[in-house]
C-alpha cells in the first residue's frame, strides 16, 4: 500500500510550477510506473505528487523538418506503435520493444525513463547514441540542452523546478541506429547490459554502453575503430581492450558482474553492427 | 486526501470518494469486492492484477484508484458474462492451462485485450501480450497452447 | 487395468477462470483487523528493547503485539526452537518483532513507522559450511533445552540441528580397491517457492479457548494441531478452513505465518485478524527452499562400476529447524540416485544459518542431491572416457538391487531402465536446425524419488449417499492447482462405477468436520486420499450389497454391484437399483429396510519404520517413483544466453487418473525447477540482509522462455501395488533431475563442467574457453 500523500492534476504549466516552488516535497507522477513502485516500499509518500498526464504541450510525436520531437509524455507503447519512429530511428523502436512489458508500456513514458536516469535504462543509450537534444519548461521558459549536459549522474538530471518537455533527435544526421539489451530472462525483466549504435550521416559511429558507468558510457577511440570500418577480429579485440582498461562497474551489483558487463557491451555492439549491416560473417562470434 | 470520482466499472455507474494513494487494485477488492483481480507482487511485475482501462491493459496495483474518474474499467466480473470469455475460458478447458487459478484471470484479460486488438495474433503478437505475466504451475505449454486454439 | 472415467475439465476450471474461485485474500469479515508486521533489519542481533509508545498514540491503533507478549507459547513441531514472534534476539532478517492491529490498514503503516527498536547486532552467517566452523556465531545457543519429538542427533555447541548419518557395506575397502576417485563438491543455493499467492491467514479467537482459522495451507490439521500444542489446548479447540490455494509447492504445508497469526488475535478476542504477506514478505518472512552443498566422493573401476560413495551434504537451513530435519533425512538416504551403490557413507547435516527457516520445497531434497550425483555420473563418464548412458545403466537400480536404504527393488517398483532409454533415444533423435553463433547440447538425468512423511500420515475420505441416489465425496487434500479433488472424483467414480455427474466432492476443508489428512505433500496425496477412497467406496458397496440382500431376500455373497444397480449372481433379472437402496429402501408401505449409506475410508501406509540411527537404513520410504529427465539447449556463444529447444520426461506413473492433469503436473514441475537451474538464487549482502526479494531480481521463468519450447512427456505404467488403481505419486517427479540436465547439457555443448547453481548467462559466458575457436 501507499503511504497517503495529496493529489494535484495539473492542468497547465504555470500550476506546476507553483506547486513545485511553494514545496519543496512535491514529486511530479507520471505514468507512475517507477514512482509508485518506489513508494510502495517507502516509509511516507512525498506531501503532494503533481500529476502532469494531461498536459498537452508535453505529448506528441512530430516531424519537423529534419528532426523529430517526442514529448516526454510519449508512452512507450505509442513509440513502439509510431511508423516515423520505426522508420526513423530504429534503435529507440527496438528499446520500446524491449522495455518491461506490454501492460507497462501502456502506462509508462519515455521522459519518466530519461528523468529516472538510470544507468541501464532503455532510452538511456538510445537517446545519448542519437545525440539527442531535451527540451526543459520552467517559469522562465523553455531551455535546450544535449542530453549528456542534461542527465549527469545516477538518478540525476538538470531540472530545477522544471519539467522535461520533449527529446529532439535529428533524423538527417542520425542514418542509421540500433538496440540492443542483455537481461536474465525473456520476458519482463531490466536491462541488465546495454547498447546502442548510430551511424551518422558523415559515415562515423556512436556508440554508447548502459550499465557499466554512472551514466550512459562513451568512448572516442572505440568510435575511432568502428569507423575505420574494415571489422577484423583484431579491431573487437582492440574495443575490448578499450572497454576492460576505461570502464569499472560497481561490483555490488545483482543483475551481472562487472567482468560480464563489460564483454557483453562489446558482444551486443556486434549485433548492432549487424543490424546496421556493417558485420560481415568472417567476424568470429 | 481523498477525491469524488464518477467512473463506470464492468458497465456499471459509480460515484465514489476514493482516497488519493488506493490503488485500483484496493478499490476493486476491497471496497467494490471485486476480487478477481489478484495482488501476487504489488510493483506491476506479475500481471496477476491486470484490468483494462479504456480498453487497454493495465497493472491496476500500480495506478491508483482515482485517475479513473471519467473513465471506464473493465475487470474479468465484466469479461465473464461476454461469448468472448466462453471461447477462452473453453480453450483453456481443452488444454487444461488452469491449475491454482491465481494468474489466470491476468492471462485472461491480456488475451481478451489481444484478441480485442487483433483476431489472428502472430505469434509476436501473443508472445507481447503474454510475456510480462508470470505463473507458477503451469509452465505455459498449455497456456501457450490454448491462446493458439483461439487464433 | 481399470478404465477410469475422464472429466472433461478439471472441476474448479470454470470459477478460476472467470475469478470466481476465492482464496484467502478475497475473505474479509466486518470489524476485521488487519495485521501489520514490524519485520527485523537485521539478519542475526540482540533485541534491546521496544519502544511502542510513539505508535501507541496513531489513531485507530487496536493493539501491538511484541515478543514481550509471549508467555510460554512455542512452536513444537520437530524441535521446539521457534516463538511466534521474536523474543530476545533475532535470527533473520524479515523475523517478526511486533505486529500492529487495527481495522485501518494506513493507520497501521503508520503506527508501524513509529515503532522504535534497538537492536544490537550479532554476526550473522549465512552457508552451512560457514556455519560449521569453530569460530561462527552459534544462532541458538542452547539446543540442549529444547523439546524434540525425535533425536535429531544435533551436535553441542554448534550450528548443527540435524545429522543423519548412512553406513551401508566397507567404503574403505572400495576406495582401496578403485581405479579412479572421483571428488566433487557441488552447490545448490536457496530458493524461493514464489507461490503466485503469497501466505495468509485469518484467525478469531470466540473465547480464550476456541479459535477458527482460515488460511493458505497445505495441512489444515496440521496447524490445527501446531496451534493446539503451542497454547497447550486439545485439537478440537482449533478449527482450521481452507480452501483453494494459489499455488502451495510445499511452501505452505509447513506453519509460516499460522502461529503468528493465532497468536496476535488472541489479544483482540472476538474479531477477526487478517494477517497476509506482501511479495516482499513471501520471499523473506514466510519459508524459503533448498540450499544444499553436496561433497561427493566417488570410487570407480576403469569399467564403470561404481564401488563406493563418501557423501557428505550440508544443508543451509535456516534459522530454526523443525521444518527441514526430514529434509536432512531424505537427502541423506537419496544421495544415492537411482543406482546400486554396495558401499557408502553418508552424513548429512541440517545446519541454523542466518535466513530464513527452510521448510519443504516440491522435490524435497532430491533435487539437491540429484543436481550433484546426476552431474557426477557424468563426469565420471567423461574421466573415464566412457559413454555415460553406458555408465548409468551399469550402476542402476533394477529387480533385486539394494538401494541406499536396505530396501530391495521390486519389478512394481517401477521401469526405470526404460524410462531412461527411453529419453535417451528421445534425445538421440532429436535433429537441431543449426544457427549461427549458437551452440548446442543434449542432456540427460536418471532420478528418482520417495514421499517423505510422517510413519503415521494417514488420509481419509468420506462418502455420503444421498436420496436421490448421488453421492457426496469428501477426500483429505487441499487443492493447489494439482487438481486433486478432479482426481479423487475420479478414482470415486471409477470404483463405484458411476457416472462422475453423480459425485459432488467438497472443495474446501474445514478440520471440525473433513475427513483428516496429514499434510498435502510428497506426491502422496492421490496415492494415500486415492486408497482412502477406494476403501470408503468399498465399504460403501458392501453396504448397498447388505441393503440390496435384505431387500431381495438373497445372501449378500450372492449379490454383485454393478454401479447402477446390485444384481444377484444366480439370475440376472433379479436385482435392485441403487438410488433405491442408497438411503435404505422405502417400501410402499413405509417400512424402510437397511441404512443410509455412509461411509468413512482411511488409509495409513504400512510397515514403515524410522532409519537406524546408526546405519541410517530402514524401511523409510513407502513407494518409489522413477524417471528420467532431458532437455536439449541452445547456447549464444557472444553472450551465454541459453534457449531451451526441448525438454522431456519418461516417468513411471503406475496408473494415470488424468493424462492431462499428470501432464500439466510434469510440465509445470520441469519449468519450475528450469528456474532453479538457470536463474533462481536468494541473494543476500554482507550483513545477511536479503536483497533480492521481488521479482525485479529474482527472475522465475517467464512466457518468453518457453514459448518455442517443444515438451515430451512419457508415462509409463507399471501398476504399484499399494496405488489406487496402480497409480504412483508423480506431483513433484518434474523437479528432480532438471538441474543435472541442464549442466550436462551445457557441458555436452561447451566441454565446461559448473557445479554451481544457477547456471545463468553469465556464468555460462564466462566459464566458455574463450581461448580456442568453437565449431560453430
Amino acid at each position: 500500500m501507499f503511504s497517503p500523500f495529496e493529489y494535484v492534476k495539473a492542468e497547465n504549466l504555470e500550476e506546476v510550477f507553483e506547486i513545485l516552488e511553494e514545496n519543496d516535497d512535491a514529486q511530479i507522477i507520471a505514468g507512475g510506473t517507477d514512482l509508485l513502485v518506489k513508494l510502495r516500499e517507502a516509509k511516507r509518500s512525498p506531501k503532494t505528487l503533481i500529476d502532469i498526464k494531461e498536459l498537452e504541450e508535453l505529448k506528441g510525436i512530430k516531424k519537423e523538418k529534419n528532426k523529430i520531437k517526442i514529448g516526454a509524455l510519449t508512452t512507450i507503447t505509442e513509440l513502439k506503435n509510431s511508423e516515423l519512429i520505426k522508420n526513423e530511428l530504429f534503435a529507440l523502436y527496438q528499446a520500446a520493444s524491449d522495455f518491461g512489458c506490454y501492460e507497462i508500456r501502456n502506462r509508462a513514458t519515455i521522459g519518466g525513463n530519461i528523468v529516472h536516469a538510470s544507468p541501464g535504462a532503455e532510452f538511456g543509450v538510445t537517446v545519448f547514441a542519437l545525440d539527442a537534444k531535451v527540451e526543459v519548461v520552467g517559469q522562465d521558459g523553455i531551455k535546450e540542452y544535449p542530453i549528456d549536459e542534461f542527465w549527469y549522474d545516477v538518478g540525476k538530471v538538470k531540472l530545477k523546478n522544471e519539467l522535461l518537455k520533449s527529446i529532439i533527435i535529428d533524423i538527417e544526421e542520425n542514418t542509421k541506429s540500433s538496440y540492443h539489451r542483455l537481461s536474465r530472462v525473456d520476458g519482463m525483466d531490466l536491462a541488465v547490459v546495454n547498447t546502442a549504435l548510430a551511424k551518422k550521416s558523415d559515415g562515423s559511429y556512436k556508440s554508447y554502453f548502459g550499465t557499466v558507468a554512472r551514466t550512459p558510457y562513451r568512448n572516442k577511440e572505440i568510435d575511432k575503430l568502428l569507423n575505420d570500418n574494415n571489422y577484423t577480429n583484431e579491431t573487437f579485440k582492440k574495443i575490448q581492450k578499450i572497454v576492460d582498461e576505461n570502464v569499472s562497474p560497481r561490483a555490488s551489483s545483482l543483475r551481472a558482474s562487472p567482468e560480464y558487463k563489460k564483454k557483453m557491451v562489446v558482444s551486443l555492439l556486434k549485433r548492432c553492427l549487424r543490424d546496421i549491416g556493417e558485420l560481415g560473417d568472417d567476424i568470429d562470434g | 486526501m481523498a477525491k469524488k470520482i464518477n467512473t463506470t466499472i464492468n458497465d456499471k455507474d459509480y460515484e465514489l470518494e476514493v482516497p488519493y494513494q488506493m490503488s485500483l487494485l484496493e478499490l476493486l477488492r476491497e471496497e467494490l469486492h471485486l476480487t478477481g483481480a489478484k495482488e501476487g507482487c504489488g510493483n506491476g511485475e506479475c500481471g496477476a492484477c491486470t484490468v483494462l482501462i479504456n480498453n487497454e491493459a493495465v497493472r491496476s496495483c500500480i495506478v491508483l484508484a482515482h485517475e479513473v474518474d471519467g473513465k471506464e474499467v473493465i475487470t474479468i466480473e465484466g469479461v465473464k458474462k461476454t461469448g468472448e470469455f466462453k471461447k477462452i475460458r473453453d480453450a483453456f478447458a481443452a488444454e487444461d492451462a488452469v491449475q491454482c487459478g491465481f494468474c489466470t484471470p491476468g492471462f485472461v484479460m491480456a488475451i481478451k485485450a489481444l484478441l480485442d486488438r487483433t483476431k489472428s495474433p502472430t505469434d509476436e503478437e501473443i508472445k507481447e501480450a503474454l510475456g510480462g505475466h508470470l505463473c507458477r504451475c503451469t509452465g505455459y505449454e498449455s497456456i501457450h497452447k490454448a491462446v493458439k486454439r483461439l487464433v | 487395468m481399470v478404465d477410469i472415467p475422464q472429466a472433461e475439465k478439471r472441476l474448479d476450471l470454470d470459477k478460476k477462470t472467470s475469478g470466481e474461485a476465492e482464496f484467502i485474500d478475497d475473505l474479509s469479515f466486518p470489524g476485521m483487523l488487519h495485521a501489520l508486521v514490524l519485520r527485523s533489519p537485521h539478519a542475526h542481533a540482540e533485541i534491546v528493547d521496544i519502544d511502542l509508545k510513539k505508535a501507541l498514540e496513531v489513531e485507530g491503533i487496536e493493539k501491538i503485539v511484541t515478543g514481550q507478549d509471549i508467555t510460554d507459547e512455542i512452536i513444537n513441531i520437530d524441535i521446539g526452537d521457534h516463538r511466534p514472534i521474536a523474543v530476545d534476539k533475532v535470527r533473520f532478517h524479515g523475523e517478526p518483532v511486533a505486529v500492529v492491529l487495527s481495522e485501518d490498514k494506513w493507520q497501521a503503516k503508520k503506527a508501524l513507522n513509529l515503532i522504535e527498536v534497538e537492536y544490537k547486532p550479532l554476526k550473522a552467517v549465512l552457508k552451512a559450511k560457514e556455519a560449521v566452523k569453530e569460530d561462527a556465531p552459534l544462532i541458538h545457543e542452547n539446543q540442549e533445552e529444547y523439546d524434540r519429538h525425535m533425536d535429531t542427533n544435533y551436535h553441542k555447541n554448534s550450528n548443527i540441528f540435524r545429522h543423519y548419518k548412512l553406513r551401508k557395506g566397507n567404503l574403505e575397502e572400495a576406495f582401496k580397491k578403485a581405479d579412479k576417485i572421483i571428488e566433487n563438491t557441488y552447490d545448490y543455493p536457496q530458493r524461493s517457492h514464489t507461490q503466485m499467492e503469497p501466505h495468509g491467514a485469518i484467525a478469531k479467537w470466540y473465547s480464550d479457548e476456541e479459535m477458527v482459522m482460515y488460511a493458505s495451507t497445505q495441512s489444515p490439521f496440521f496447524v490445527r494441531t501446531a496451534i493446539a500444542d503451542m497454547f497447550k489446548l486439545d485439537a478440537p479447540k482449533i478449527t482450521v478452513k481452507s480452501g483453494y490455494l494459489g499455488g502451495g509447492f510445499g511452501g505452505k504445508s509447513d506453519v509460516a505465518i499460522e502461529p503468528l497469526t493465532a497468536f496476535v488475535a488472541k489479544f483482540v478476542p472476538n474479531k477477526y485478524v487478517k494477517l497476509r504477506l506482501s511479495r516482499e514478505e513471501a520471499f523473506n518472512a514466510s519459508l524459503i527452499a533448498r540450499g544444499g552443498e553436496v561433497d561427493l566422493k566417488t570410487a570407480v573401476t576403469k569399467d564403470g562400476k561404481i564401488l563406493g560413495e563418501k557423501i557428505n551434504i550440508y544443508f543451509s537451513s535456516g534459522a530454526y529447524g523443525s521444518t527441514s530435519v526430514h529434509i536432512v533425512t531424505a537427502g541423506g538416504h537419496n544421495s544415492s540416485g537411482p543406482y546400486e551403490i554396495d558401499n557408502m557413507e553418508v552424513d548429512s547435516y541440517g545446519v541454523y544459518t542466518n535466513t530464513p527457516p527452510v521448510g519443504a520445497f516440491r522435490g524435497y531434497s532430491h533435487p539437491e542431491v540429484h543436481w550433484a550425483k546426476e552431474r557426477q555420473m557424468h563426469i565420471i563418464a567423461k574421466e573415464l572416457g566412457i559413454d555415460e548412458h553406458e555408465l548409468r545403466l551399469k550402476n542402476m537400480l533394477r529387480p533385486g538391487s539394494i538401494n541406499a536404504l536396505g530396501q530391495e527393488i521390486e519389478e512394481s517398483d517401477g521401469d526405470l531402465i526404460g524410462c531412461y532409454e527411453k529419453i535417451r533415444d528421445r534425445l538421440e533423435e532429436i535433429e537441431i536446425d543449426k544457427k549461427p553463433n549458437k551452440v548446442y547440447g543434449k542432456g540427460i538425468a536418471a532420478m528418482m524419488k520417495s514421499p517423505v512423511m510422517a510413519t503415521n500420515s494417514a488420509a481419509s475420505a468420506t462418502l455420503r449417499f444421498n436420496e436421490d441416489g448421488t453421492c457426496d465425496l469428501a477426500a483429505s487434500g487441499s487443492e493447489m492447482g494439482q487438481g486433486t479433488k478432479t482426481a479423487m472424483k475420479q478414482i470415486a467414480a471409477a470404483a463405484l462405477k458411476l457416472p462422475l455427474e453423480k459425485i459432488k466432492i467438497k472443495e474446501d476443508i474445514s478440520t471440525d468436520n473433513s475427513p483428516y489428512g496429514w499434510q498435502t505433500i510428497g506426491s502422496t496425496t492421490t496415492w494415500k486420499a486415492g486408497r482412502a477412497v477406494i476403501d470408503a467406496v468399498e465399504k460403501a458397496i458392501d453396504k448397498l450389497k447388505e441393503n440390496a440382500a435384505l431387500v431381495l431376500e438373497v445372501d449378500k455373497d450372492d449379490l454383485e454391484y454393478q454401479g447402477e444397480k446390485v444384481v444377484y449372481k444366480k439370475d440376472e433379472s433379479m436385482y435392485i437399483e441403487t438410488d433405491k437402496i442408497c438411503f435404505g429402501h422405502l417400501a410402499d408401505n413405509g417400512l424402510v429396510t437397511g441404512e443410509p449409506v455412509q461411509t468413512y475410508g482411511t488409509y495409513v501406509p504400512k510397515g514403515l519404520i524410522y532409519t537406524d540411527p546408526e546405519t541410517g537404513q530402514g524401511n523409510a520410504a513407502a513407494e518409489y517413483t522413477y524417471g528420467a529427465q532431458g532437455v536439449v539447449v541452445e547456447i549464444d556463444i557472444e553472450t551465454g544466453e541459453l534457449k531451451l529447444l526441448n525438454m522431456m520426461m519418461a516417468i513411471d506413473a503406475g496408473k494415470v487418473i488424468s493424462p492431462q492433469m499428470a501432464r500439466g503436473q510434469i510440465v509445470g514441475g520441469m519449468v519450475q525447477e528450469m528456474g532453479g537451474a538457470l536463474n533462481e538464487e536468494l541473494r543476500y549482502g554482507k550483513e545477511g540482509k536479503m536483497r533480492n526479494n521481488s521479482f525485479t531480481d529474482y527472475k522465475i521463468p517467464t512466457p518468453l522462455d518457453l514459448y518455442d519450447t517443444k515438451f515430451d512427456v512419457y508415462f509409463f505404467e507399471t501398476p504399484e501395488p499399494i496405488g489406487p488403481f496402480g497409480a504412483r505419486g508423480i506431483a513433484e517427479h518434474g523437479t528432480v533431475g532438471i538441474t543435472p540436465a541442464f549442466g550436462n547439457a551445457i557441458s555436452n555443448a561447451l566441454g565446461i563442467e559448473l557445479f554451481d547453481l544457477p547456471l545463468t548467462r553469465e556464468k555460462i559466458f564466462l566459464n566458455m574457453d574463450k581461448e580456442g575457436d568453437l565449431d560453430v
